[in-house]
């Protein structure tokens, strides 16, 4: 009986792999259109330093995230806020953390939709787009995260297999001389890139508070294979933003809206296998894909601890997700408008709002904690 | 359930919905397109179409239809291009699509105006395949050369495609150059564009019959040519013969080519089947210069004369005589580009621009017009001829005698 009860309480844990291959799809979510192309923007050539300087970077905030994760009362990031800011002040930063993350949910829904508009079906309406990727999403969220989680492994699989073809495929391109000159543009660009690089690819990470470590299988210890997880996917996202340099030029780069998936059209294997970009590039779709479910999933958990109607708690996804195409109808009607936000308030909103909050929750716990130690 | 089955219901209406889907029998594959200049500036637009209906039916079948041509041409002019591919609609039943487009031809008078903004749909344009090669009409109008018949390819386009990838590969003398890696070069700092050419041999006007391609050997011709010169994306002219090999011996492109020299009794011809090229720039002393180093494998391939190859001492002897002969070129390639075209071909800016940063920033705004003149370039070609080829002991081969 004992046994047949651990077996389902395994069920109901999310698998280390799971949670771990969440961090990956997080760390790189917005490497499609929004981080990425506002590094080759800025610093073109360079825009690999920018990333191994960002990377490093973002182990600072990542120990954060780590501590929360770890809490000694095994709370998940809207319980935590509560009881270490109290009730009023709590429910403020949890309200403003759910806008963050709503926000980074529409960039990621639109980005992904603009990209399969331009890319793939530039008659479509965005509209017909927006919905029929909305169907998985809200599907998705119907789950519990441990079948998310199952979800993410198989994609993370798929997402490695189809780097791995990207890269060898793209190998016999490279032009070494595109490299050069190393440290071309001033180290304040550089540093602001690297700056940029970090929130794009920490921020999202935060979003995984809302689940709390019981919910994760084998989690003791978890700060290491974090770390690993995070730093995996970073050199996943410097590398293919060094191999489009490589390939490309810092020139052509610098035009095209996607020039990561560009590089992709010169996928040769073999000199058989040609012309598979459309494919190779759904790596970056699923990246969006499992980063908006959690983003959602996120909003979800927090809705839920106040709508306690079960009924209710149900229509949450799909209200969200109406709510999501909505706002993208009203406010980002322009391409040109949604890039002028990436470039300027959106690293803000989601440095701040999400890392700077998230931090200031790990300080204030670890202040608290200190105190109750020396009162102990 | 009821949700269920109102989010299949609507799934079934959105991918029934979307309005890109289109068969395979509505599009007209165009294989190239013809640029030329029309009247008050307009482009005049030659797209040839792949004719699907000849080509479903094979070299083989009979019938009404196999008279009919395997491509067929529609000419619009505009003043943009988009505008004129797109008046084809009159004439063509379908829409036209570039997603398969191979070769873009421009006249010389594009080249020489208007390239950039010529490029400019092209690039922009998400349908449009940004492989295919970029190609000028020598000498004659582009829409002319898109309508030569030729005996090998049904396809005239395919023709010379596949004329410029083979001359690129077996002779050097000409370079694969695409949409986008001569967009890069146009982009690129400190380096001018060269794109290959082609011209017509024969009668024009005839070239277009069924009658060309009926006898062996054919009247009207199309046939690669030298590759063009640009000077800050403005067409300026031709390499010379010999220049064309040496560019790409510079870049380290070749892929293969033949190496002709001669001794004092002998002539030589050598085939470089592989080629490393590494352009270094050098400050030393206030002074810029060029560090060009070739490291090449060949074979002999003839010699005209009786000769021995027997010892390495002799061998080594020619290993020079063909060194020198690729030095001579080189030297004689790079001083045309500084004093003959005045166009950075050579892309000595973007070398410097790469690898000696901090220097070329002094000189940048002067570097085209003041210093690359006067650039010195220092060559050295090392060549590699341990392959023996078909005959191995030539002491006995009396019949040169």
């Amino acid at each position: 009986m004992t046994k047949t009860n651990t077996k389902n309480d395994k069920k109901d844990l999310i698998g280390g792999l799971g949670f771990y291959s969440f961090i990956y799809f997080l760390a790189k979510s917005s490497f499609l259109g929004m981080g990425s192309f506002l590094i080759f923007q800025k610093v073109t050539r360079d825009c690999y330093i920018s990333g191994i300087i960002g990377m490093l970077i973002g182990l600072l905030p990542l120990c954060s995230f780590i501590a929360i994760q770890n809490n000694k009362k095994g709370k998940d990031i809207i319980d935590l806020n509560i009881n270490l800011f109290g009730k009023t002040l709590g429910s403020i930063i949890n309200i403003i953390l759910n806008i963050v993350v709503f926000i980074i949910a529409i960039s990621l829904f639109f980005n992904v939709s603009l990209f399969a508009n331009t890319q793939y079906i530039p008659e479509t309406t965005g509209l017909y787009i927006q919905i029929l990727i909305i169907m998985p999403i809200i599907y998705a969220l119907s789950k519990d995260i441990t079948e998310i989680s199952r979800v993410s492994q198989i994609i993370l699989i798929i997402n490695i297999s189809f780097y791995l073809i990207s890269i060898f495929g793209l190998i016999p391109d490279i032009e070494i001389s595109n490299i050069f000159p190393v440290l071309e543009n001033k180290m304040s660009k550089i540093m602001s890139s690297a700056f940029l690089y970090t929130v794009f690819s920490v921020a999202p990470i935060f979003i995984l508070t809302i689940i709390p470590k019981r919910k994760v299988l084998n989690s003791t210890n978890n700060g290491r294979k974090i770390m690993l997880a995070y730093i995996m996917a970073s050199l996943i996202f410097i590398s293919l933003m060094l191999i489009t340099n490589l390939v490309m030029g810092s020139n052509l780069i610098g035009i095209y809206r996607y020039p990561e998936y560009m590089v992709l059209k010169k996928i040769s294997l073999f000199k058989i296998i040609e012309r598979i970009e459309s494919t190779v590039a759904l790596q970056f779709v699923f990246n969006i894909y499992i980063s908006i479910v959690l983003a959602l999933f996120f909003i979800k958990e927090s809705l839920k601890k106040i709508i306690k109607n079960a009924k209710i708690q149900k229509y949450i996804p799909h209200v969200l997700c109406i709510l999501m195409i909505v706002i993208i109808k009203i406010f980002f009607s322009k391409a040109t408008f949604v890039y002028e936000i990436y470039n300027s308030i959106y690293t803000y909103i989601t440095g701040f709002g999400l890392i700077g909050l998230m931090m200031l929750s790990h300080f204030t716990m670890y202040i608290k904690g200190k105190i109750s130690n020396k009162i102990a | 359930m009821k949700i269920k089955i109102l989010i299949l219901i609507i799934v079934m209406l959105v991918v029934g919905g979307l309005d890109n889907s289109r068969e395979l029998n509505d599009l007209a594959i165009v294989s190239g397109i013809a640029i030329d200049v029309g009247e008050n500036g307009k482009y005049k637009v030659t797209a040839q179409i792949l004719n699907s209906k000849k080509q479903g039916q094979g070299s083989s079948s009979g019938g009404a239809s196999s008279k009919s041509s395997s491509v067929i041409e529609y000419r619009s002019e505009a003043a943009t291009i988009q505008l004129a591919l797109r008046n084809m609609i009159y004439e063509s039943p379908k829409r036209l699509y570039l997603g398969h487009m191979e070769l873009l031809i421009i006249s010389e008078e594009i080249a020489e105006s208007k390239l950039k903004s010529c490029l400019d749909f092209f690039v922009r344009d998400n349908e449009v395949n940004k492989e295919f090669l970029v190609v000028v009409a020598r000498g004659c109008k582009s829409e002319d050369i898109i309508g030569i018949q030729t005996p090998l390819e049904q396809d005239p386009i395919k023709n010379i495609k596949e004329s410029i990838i083979t001359t690129s590969k077996y002779e050097g003398r000409t370079a694969k150059t695409d949409l986008a890696s001569s967009l890069g070069v146009l982009l690129e700092e400190g380096v001018d564009l060269t794109l290959p050419s082609v011209i017509i041999e024969g009668d024009t006007k005839s070239g277009d019959k069924e009658e060309n391609i009926e006898q062996s050997n054919t009247p009207t011709k199309i046939i690669i040519s030298d590759l063009a010169y640009f000077k800050d994306g403005y067409m300026k002219g031709y390499l010379k013969s010999k220049d064309n090999i040496s560019y790409n011996m510079v870049r380290g492109k070749i892929k293969s080519t033949i190496v002709e020299t001669k001794d004092k009794k002998n002539k030589i011809a050598v085939e470089i089947y592989k080629l490393n090229s590494n352009v270094k720039p050098v400050y030393k002393d206030s002074k810029y210069e060029v560090d060009i180093n070739i490291n090449c494998d060949g074979i002999i391939t003839e010699f005209t004369q009786k000769a021995d190859v027997t010892s390495e001492e002799e061998l080594r002897k020619y290993e020079d005589l063909v060194g020198g002969a690729i030095k001579k070129n080189i030297l004689e390639y790079v001083s045309n580009c500084q004093n003959v075209y005045c166009s950075d071909i050579v892309g000595y800016g973007a070398v410097f621009h790469k690898f000696l940063n901090k220097e070329y920033k002094k000189i940048q705004k002067d570097f085209g017009t003041e210093y690359f003149p006067k650039i010195k370039t220092n060559v050295k070609v090392n060549v590699n001829l341990d392959k023996e080829g078909g005959l191995v002991n030539n002491d006995k081969n009396e019949y040169k005698k």
